[in-house]
C-alpha cells in the first residue's frame, strides 16, 4: 500500500507541475503580459515606466526562472494581487471557495443517492417501468446541457410554481441556521442540476453491476437455502454491486468544478466560478484568473488522489497492478 | 416451408392478427436499427446544410427586425395569436415566425438553422482532428512502450487535471475570441478519450502472431502500424468518436454559453439560450426550443454511438460506459 500510494503521489505531482506549466505558458504566448498586469489602464507610458514594471513584476527574468518564482509563491498562498478590488487573491479565493464546495457536496449527495437507489431499483425489478423511468432519466441526465436544465429548473421551480428562490440574490438572511429551510431552499435547484448528469452515470454502472451479480452463482446458492429477497439485494447483491459507482462516483465530483462554474453563473450563486468569470474574465485580472485556476487543478487532483485511495482499499488487486 | 401449428406452438410462435404482427416486425426494426436517432440526425444535418435555402428571415435580424417585432410567441404556442389582429401592416411582421422571435425581433427559426450549422461544423472538425490525433498517439503509445508511452500516458493525466471551461475561458482573454480558437479548444478537448483505449487496444493487436509475422517479413514501422495494427484499432476508434462527439456538442454549447464561443453575432444555440435566459418569465421561446434541440442533437448521437459499440465492438461496454 505503501509504495502504491506513493507511486501515485509522485504522478499526482507530475500532473500539477505539467498542469501549471501549460497555463504558464498560455499566459506567456498571449499578447504582452505587462498589458494584462496593468489591466486596461488609459494611460501612456513610456518605456522606462514599462521596463521599470516588467523589472518589479519580474518579467525581465528568463522564463523557467519566472515560472519557478510563481510555483515558490503559489506554495506559499501567495497568489498575488487581484488587479480589480487590490485585495490578495488567496482571500478572495477563501471567500468564495465555500460556495462552491457546497454546492459540489450537494449535487454529489444528491447523485449517490438517487443514483444507487434507481440502479438498483432498475436491475431488480428489470424491465418493468421502474427500468424504463430510470433510463429515461439518465437519458435526460447525459443529453442535457446543465446551463439549460439550470434554466428549465429556474422557469418551473421558481417562476412558476415559486417553491424556491430563483437565484442567490443576497441569499438567506445573515444569521439563519445553516440547516434550516430559509437557507436550504437556495441550494435545492443548483444541487439538482449539478447531480442529475452524474446520477445518470452512477445509475448506469449500478444497474450493470447489479444485473451482473444477481446472476451469480452465490447469489443462486442464497436463494436455494431460502435467504429472503431483501436480504439477497442489500446484503449480497448491492455490497459488491457498490464498488464500481462508489469509486467513479469520486472522479466525478472532481468533474463537478466545471459543471459548478455554469450552475454558478445561472443561479448567481457567489462561489469561485462567478468569481473567475465576472470579476476575472470581463475585467482581464490576471492574478485572480490565474489563481483561480490553479484552486480548480488543486481540488481535481485531490479527489483524483481520494478516488485512487478509496478503489486501492476496496479492491486490492490494483495495488499491485 | 410451411409448418404444422404443433411446430409453431412449440417454437412459441403464435398468430396475431395482421396489424399487429406488422407493428410487432415495425418495433422489432426500430429495436434492431437506430431508426429515430438517425432521422433526428439526418434532419438537423439538412436543417444545417441547407440553413441559408429554409431559413424564412434575416437571422442577424435585417430590416424586419427591431423592438416592435419583439418576442412575437410562434403561433402553436398557448400565447400564440392564431387569428391575428386583423391590421395587414402589423400581420406581416407577426406572422410567419415558426418558432417566435427574440428579445431583438429575430426570428427564431431561422437563427435555429443557422445554429445547427455551427453546432454541426464545430462538433466534426473537433471530432475529426481529436480522432486522427488521438488515434495516432494512442497507437504509437501503445506500439512503442517505453519513455515514449510513459511520457504520452502523462500528458494525458496531466491534460484531465486540466479544467477545461477554465482554460478556455482564460484563452479567451489571452487570445481574444474568435472561431479559431474555439476550433483549437475544442480539438484539444476532442483528442483524450482516445488515447487509453486506443492504446489498450493496442497492445493486444500487437501481439498477435501476425504482427511478428509482419516483422519477420521484413516490414518497416510504419507499415506495421498502419497495415497491420490500425485496422485492428481502426473498429474501436470509431466507437469512440461516436459516443464522444455528444459531449462535444455540449461542451460547444456551453463554450458559447459562457460567451466564449464563436464571436457574436453569429447565432449558436448555446448562445441563444444565454441571451434569452433574462426574458424567461416573459418569453419562454427563445431559451426552451435551442436547448430542446441540443438535447434532440446529442440523444440521437449517444443512442448512434451505443448502438454502433454493441455492433462493433461490445467489450467497449466495460470500458466506455
Amino acid at each position: 500500500m505503501g509504495r502504491f500510494l506513493a507511486r501515485r503521489a509522485l504522478s499526482i505531482f507530475i500532473s500539477i507541475i505539467g498542469a501549471t506549466v501549460v497555463i504558464f505558458i498560455l499566459s506567456r504566448l498571449g499578447p504582452d503580459p505587462t498589458i494584462l498586469f496593468i489591466g486596461d489602464a488609459q494611460v501612456e507610458l513610456s518605456d522606462e515606466q514599462i521596463a521599470e514594471i516588467k523589472r518589479h513584476l519580474g518579467l525581465d527574468k528568463p522564463l523557467p526562472l519566472q515560472y519557478l518564482t510563481w510555483m515558490w509563491n503559489l506554495i506559499q498562498l501567495d497568489m498575488g494581487q487581484s488587479l480589480g478590488s487590490l485585495r490578495p487573491v488567496s482571500d478572495i479565493i477563501r471567500d468564495h471557495l465555500g460556495m462552491t464546495l457546497k454546492i459540489a457536496a450537494g449535487a454529489w449527495i444528491f447523485a449517490v443517492a438517487v443514483g444507487l437507489s434507481i440502479g438498483v431499483l432498475a436491475a431488480v425489478k428489470r424491465a418493468t417501468a421502474w427500468d424504463y423511468i430510470g433510463r429515461v432519466l439518465a437519458l435526460f441526465g447525459q443529453a442535457t446541457p446543465q446551463f439549460w436544465t439550470a434554466v428549465m429548473a429556474i422557469l418551473i421551480f421558481a417562476v412558476w410554481l415559486r417553491w424556491f428562490p430563483p437565484g442567490w440574490s443576497g441569499g438567506p438572511p445573515e444569521g439563519t441556521f445553516a440547516l434550516s429551510w430559509t437557507n436550504i431552499k437556495y441550494y435545492v435547484l443548483p444541487c439538482i442540476v449539478l447531480g442529475w448528469p452524474a446520477s445518470a452515470g452512477i445509475m448506469r454502472l449500478t444497474r450493470s453491476a447489479m444485473l451482473e451479480i444477481l446472476d451469480s452463482e452465490y447469489i443462486k446458492l442464497a436463494r436455494a437455502k431460502g435467504v429472503g429477497p431483501w436480504t439477497i439485494i442489500w446484503k449480497h447483491g448491492l455490497r459488491n454491486a457498490v464498488i464500481p459507482p462508489l469509486t467513479s462516483a469520486f472522479v466525478l465530483l472532481a468533474d463537478y468544478l466545471n459543471g459548478a462554474l455554469v450552475v454558478e453563473i445561472v443561479f448567481s450563486m457567489p462561489g469561485i466560478g462567478i468569481v473567475a468569470l465576472n470579476r476575472a474574465v470581463y475585467d482581464n485580472d490576471w492574478p485572480l484568473l490565474a489563481g483561480t485556476v490553479f484552486c480548480f487543478i488543486g481540488i481535481y487532483v485531490f479527489f483524483a488522489f481520494l478516488a485512487d485511495i478509496a478503489y486501492a482499499l476496496i479492491d486490492p488487486r490494483i495495488r499491485y497492478e | 416451408m410451411q409448418m404444422t401449428q404443433i411446430e409453431r406452438d412449440l417454437l412459441g410462435m403464435r398468430d396475431y392478427p395482421p396489424v399487429v404482427s406488422q407493428l410487432r416486425t415495425v418495433w422489432g426494426f426500430m429495436r434492431r436499427w437506430p431508426v429515430i436517432p438517425m432521422a433526428v440526425l439526418a434532419a438537423l444535418i439538412f436543417c444545417g446544410v441547407f440553413a441559408p435555402l429554409l431559413a424564412t428571415h434575416d437571422p442577424y435580424g435585417g430590416q424586419d427586425a427591431g423592438l416592435r417585432a419583439r418576442h412575437i410567441p410562434p403561433p402553436w404556442a398557448p400565447e400564440g395569436d392564431w387569428v391575428g389582429t386583423g391590421d395587414p401592416a402589423q400581420e406581416a411582421t407577426r406572422t410567419g415566425h415558426y418558432l417566435g422571435t427574440d428579445h431583438t425581433g429575430r426570428d427564431v427559426f431561422s437563427r435555429m438553422l443557422f445554429g445547427a450549422r455551427i453546432s454541426l461544423i464545430v462538433a466534426a472538425i473537433a471530432l475529426l482532428s481529436g480522432f486522427i490525433t488521438g488515434t495516432t498517439l494512442g497507437i504509437v503509445s501503445g506500439y512503442s512502450g517505453g519513455w515514449i508511452d510513459e511520457i504520452i500516458t502523462r500528458i494525458v493525466d496531466i491534460w484531465q487535471a486540466l479544467p477545461f471551461l477554465m482554460v478556455a475561458l482564460v484563452c479567451v482573454l489571452l487570445f481574444g475570441q474568435s472561431t479559431v480558437l474555439l476550433l483549437a479548444l475544442m480539438a484539444a478537448l476532442a483528442w483524450n478519450p482516445f488515447v487509453r483505449v486506443i492504446r489498450s487496444q493496442t497492445l493486444v493487436v500487437k501481439n498477435q502472431p501476425f504482427v511478428d509475422l509482419a516483422r519477420v517479413a521484413g516490414c518497416s514501422t510504419i507499415r506495421i502500424l498502419l497495415r497491420h495494427i490500425l485496422p485492428g484499432v481502426i473498429n474501436t476508434a470509431v466507437v469512440i468518436a461516436t459516443l464522444s462527439v455528444g459531449s462535444l456538442v455540449l461542451a460547444e454549447a456551453a463554450l458559447s454559453f459562457l460567451g466564449a464561443g464563436v464571436p457574436h453575432p453569429t447565432p449558436t444555440w448555446g448562445s441563444m439560450v444565454s441571451e434569452g435566459r433574462g426574458y424567461i418569465a416573459t418569453a419562454w421561446w427563445p431559451t426552451v426550443i435551442p436547448g430542446v434541440a441540443i438535447f434532440l442533437l446529442v440523444m440521437s448521437l449517444n443512442f448512434t454511438g451505443d448502438w454502433l459499440r454493441d455492433r462493433l465492438d461490445p467489450r467497449l461496454r466495460q470500458l466506455v460506459d
